[in-house]
């Protein structure tokens, strides 16, 4: 799964201060954080999710599929990764929140 | 040795991003590779740091999120990325350019300058801004940028988070280990005031090089004007029209509008096309488009005067390439060209935003073709000696061998 659905988690823009000497600290380990995120992209979340939608795609492709059909699957793909990919990242931002924070990370 | 140059793309902005040093640092020894979000050249030595579709997305989501939350270059994970290549592995010194177009996130920075020995050249004011690329008349940069009066200016934030931003800048900018490189003395003189650089000792003013032999000889003049259908006659002023507001053509149009020129003349202008319509009536109007270097030198050539009436400049190529060509640069105050173009004795620079003056320093050129020439003939010996292309390029490798000697 993709974890916590996007409309479950609680934004309020410029929420906490990230320009605090604990912040910025914990702001270092960010990019690793993404590097995950893109890794969990390829292999994981994107991967699982749409996994039926690849196989019916290699099925509609081996069928001969008309192109009309395979936009509509194409775009549908790109529509789920551009589903996704916010609620990975707003997953990173509350890691490094929770982590400034402290002890709230599993609440993600 | 090895250099890589590190920019968010290859070939727009090639002369001042790294990619024309990958072929011509060769001459210095200098053995010169580039990595780039966005590679738009067919060049070997240029790699990429996004990986396809994916990296696209990723990009694109991290950006929105940071506008969203007042934050800027704080998530994108390039920089690691770009610590993992080859190139950067194999790398004697790492040069940075523009980090600042989503690619390698500040908190990143320390980590990367600690790898390799690394040069930073600052293009622009970003670096001591909160947000904002050009403060212009505002001074928040000076004591924290909060709260800030422009949060539209580019890069435009939707939150007011530049003053954090700011405050980010400032802990980062303690713990790096780099050497800065600026252009000009307008630059060094904002890294000196700036509460977050001016604690740097490692800084060092190298201005951009251009090749002076290459632009055309006084006598080529009737010709590059019959070859752009300009009256041989005609008091031709040149100057880019662009709608960036920066570039300042609403201050100069204004300055033109005053009232009809005192003796006829042309408008030659490279860029956008169409921005002069009001303009038909009192003076011919030349417009070229978008030219590449060749056609430019043929623009320099045929014009008397050349115009850059930015609001906000942070080197000015085309200052001194209109100098390299022997024509006076005329300019407001305020940004780097009045140093650069050595006004008042060679360049002229009016007030900031006085159309009034910048009107009557144009008609003091129109009117007096001496001067023009004196100044002319000023600007280029400056050019020549003190932009010279080969003299950028030995600086730079005397740079790179200094700094890889220094914190190997």
């Amino acid at each position: 799964m993709v974890g916590t659905p996007a409309s479950d988690i609680q934004v309020t823009d410029g929420s906490f201060d990230y320009s605090t000497p604990e912040a910025v600290a914990a702001l270092k380990g960010v990019s690793d954080l993404m590097i995950d995120v893109r890794s969990e992209m390829e292999t994981g979340a994107l991967k699982g999710v749409s996994s039926l939608i690849l196989e019916l795609r290699e099925e509609m492709g081996v069928a001969g599929a008309s192109e009309p059909v395979m936009r509509k699957v194409r775009l549908y793909e790109r529509t789920l990764g551009l589903a996704v990919i916010p609620v990975l990242l707003r997953r990173g931002l509350y890691a490094v929140y929770y982590r400034v924070r402290g002890g709230q990370a599993s609440q993600l | 040795m090895k250099v890589l140059h590190v920019n968010n793309v290859d070939l727009p902005g090639r002369r001042f991003n790294g990619y024309d040093l990958l072929n011509d640092m060769r001459s210095r020894g200098v053995d010169s590779k580039q990595a780039v979000l966005w590679k738009t050249s067919q060049n070997p030595d240029v790699t990429t740091l996004l990986d396809g579709g994916r990296d696209d997305l990723l990009l694109t989501a991290i950006r929105k999120v940071e506008k969203r939350h007042g934050m800027h270059d704080l998530l994108f994970p390039w920089g690691k990325v770009l610590a993992n290549t080859q190139e950067f592995q194999d790398a004697d010194v790492v040069h940075y350019h523009l980090v600042h177009n989503d690619l390698i996130s500040l908190p990143d920075l320390p980590y990367l300058f600690s790898l390799k020995p690394s040069v930073w050249t600052l293009h622009d004011p970003w670096a001591f801004t909160g947000h904002c690329i050009y403060p212009l008349d505002c001074e928040g940069w000076l004591d924290g940028c909060d709260p800030c009066p422009y949060l539209d200016r580019p890069f435009a934030m939707q939150v007011d988070g530049a003053g954090r931003m700011w405050r980010v800048k400032q802990q980062i900018y303690r713990e790096l280990e780099v050497d800065l490189v600026v252009a000009s003395q307008f630059m060094h003189g904002l890294l000196t005031r700036s509460p977050l650089t001016a604690h740097f000792e490692d800084v060092h003013l190298i201005p951009f090089g251009i090749h002076t032999e290459q632009f055309l000889p006084d006598d080529w003049r009737s010709a590059s004007r019959k070859r752009l259908g300009i009256a041989e006659d005609d008091f031709v002023l040149f100057f880019r029209a662009s709608e960036i507001e920066v570039k300042g053509l609403a201050e100069l149009v204004k300055a033109l509008e005053l009232h009809p020129p005192t003796r006829p003349t042309t408008l030659l202008t490279v860029d956008e096309t169409g921005l002069l319509t009001q303009l038909t009536s009192d003076y011919t109007i030349v417009e070229r488009g978008w030219v590449e270097d060749e056609s430019l030198y043929l623009l320099y050539s045929a014009c008397d005067v050349f115009v850059m009436p930015s609001t906000a400049e942070a080197f000015g190529l085309m200052a001194i390439e209109a100098m390299a060509a022997g024509r006076p640069v005329v300019c407001f105050e305020g940004t780097s060209l009045p140093a650069v173009s050595h006004a008042p004795d060679c360049g002229i620079a009016v007030p900031m935003g006085d159309s009034v003056a910048l009107r009557e320093a144009l008609d003091s050129l129109a009117e007096s073709p001496e001067e023009v020439r004196r100044r002319g003939e000023l600007g280029r010996a400056l050019a020549t000696k003190e932009y010279g292309y080969g003299c950028y390029l030995d600086a730079l490798a005397t740079l790179y061998r200094d700094v890889e000697a220094r914190r190997r």
